[in-house]
């Protein structure tokens, strides 16, 4: 099963959720856990979690390499090309890099072969085992690298093959509603969206919520640090029919931990929530 | 010589000069040679999600331009196509007619 963890955008406490919430259901309900940060561009989940790195290797994707001695300057890769990543000129052919899906089309259909495909490192993986039952992957892109959802293929890829049919895997997504987010939340089986009791969170979360239904995911809401601000989330979800999971409430102790890069196990009110939080999850779920 | 204008609309020599290259609704060609102006629509890349400046560099290729004028910048991969092609860059004119930065140019007014 496939959870993802998600926001509109950055800085709601997606990386507090997903760390805690691992750690919950890999500790008390002792479930296979495996968690992703997949927010490759700026990956920060792991400085909550203390554990023994496994692996640790550099990400490529192929890329075309022209080759001016066997090219004669037909102009097929260009027309081929659905993402205007190649330049046909009359004495060159330029690869964009950053605008390259790895298709492979203008590599196979050239006449000449003269676009060989070659490994572009983007970036790297990371292993970790947290505890028996916890594994956790990163990935960290490469300054540089336009894209981030070739990374966060691999990485959700990587994370598949770390499960067996009774593990949870949760996706901590990307911020925001653009190609990064959808490539991380596309074949998750629930998604909890995460948002804070303010305008901007409210904002954030309505556009969030219209992403996900247009995908057709099932949705579940954690209001973070409930207590500050006003009671339109929770107006809005009922009206709009989605569960909200939980309510992290805004506290001194929780601010404090977090700002030591500490999970928040020790904060009994927190617990209480992901308890709830796992029951909606395992209720939407079908999970006994 | 040819001379290359970014245009949004084709006005003959009062066309103002476009300010987005890469979207640049077409492109006004001169050749001194046979004195020619020719409208050539850029609609195609102009609509482009990514990659407009690189289609539209090609374009500015076909046309086997020796100057290209446009009025505001030019983006990092539509500069590297046109450097590709030795075609000298004359951006940052504003929006005067095609006619006016002819002018400008032959006078010596932009370096
Ligand atoms: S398709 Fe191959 S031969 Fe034709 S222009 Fe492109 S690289 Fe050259
Ligand atoms: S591999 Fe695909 S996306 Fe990349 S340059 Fe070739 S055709 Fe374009």
């Amino acid at each position: 099963m496939k959870i993802a963890i998600a926001s509109g955008k950055g800085g709601t406490g997606k990386t507090t959720l997903s760390v805690n919430l691992a750690y919950y259901l890999s500790g008390k309900l002792g479930k296979k856990v495996v968690l992703a940060d997949l927010d490759v561009e700026e990956p920060n989940s792991g400085l909550f979690l203390k554990g023994k790195l496994l692996k640790e290797q550099p990400e490529y994707r192929p890329v075309p390499v022209w080759q001016p001695d066997k090219c004669t300057f037909c102009g097929k890769c260009n027309s081929l090309c659905n993402f205007n990543a190649i330049a046909s000129l009359p004495k060159t052919i330029l690869v964009f890099k950053e605008l390259c899906h790895s298709c492979y089309a203008c590599s196979e259909l050239c006449p000449e072969d003269a676009l060989p495909m070659e490994n572009l490192k983007m970036g790297i993986s990371r292993v970790f085992s947290i505890n028996q039952n916890f594994t956790f992957l990163e990935g960290v892109l490469d300054i540089g690298q336009e894209s981030a959802v070739p990374l966060i293929k691999k990485i959700k890829e990587l994370a598949e093959n770390k499960i067996n049919k009774d593990s949870l895997l949760l996706f901590d997504s990307p911020p925001g509603t653009s190609c990064p987010v959808i490539e991380a939340t596309k074949d998750a089986d629930l998604v909890i969206l995460i948002t804070e009791p303010t305008p901007f969170g409210f904002h954030d979360l309505r556009l969030a919520v219209k992403t996900m239904r247009e995908l057709d995911k099932k949705i579940l809401v954690v209001i973070n640090r409930y207590g500050i601000g006003n009671k339109d989330i929770e107006k809005y979800c009922k009206k709009q029919n989605i569960e909200i999971a939980g309510k992290i409430p805004y506290s001194r102790k929780v601010a404090e931990l977090y700002s030591k890069g500490l999970l928040l196990e020790s904060c009994l009110e927190v617990q209480k929530e992901l308890e709830k939080i796992a029951k909606q999850i395992y209720t939407n779920l079908n999970i006994y | 010589m040819i001379i290359v204008f970014a245009v949004d609309s084709d006005k003959g020599w009062d066309s103002l000069i476009s300010s987005r290259f890469g979207r640049a609704q077409g492109f006004l060609c001169f050749s001194e040679e046979n004195g020619n102006l020719d409208f050539h629509s850029n609609n195609e890349n102009a609509g482009a999600g990514h990659g407009a400046g690189i289609q539209t560099g090609q374009l500015i290729a076909k046309l086997k331009a020796d100057v290209i004028i446009t009025g505001g910048d030019i983006g990092p991969k539509a500069f590297d196509v046109l450097s590709a092609t030795n075609v000298k860059m004359i951006k940052d004119v504003g929006e005067i007619s095609a006619k006016q930065a002819y002018e400008n140019f032959k006078n010596n007014m932009y370096q």
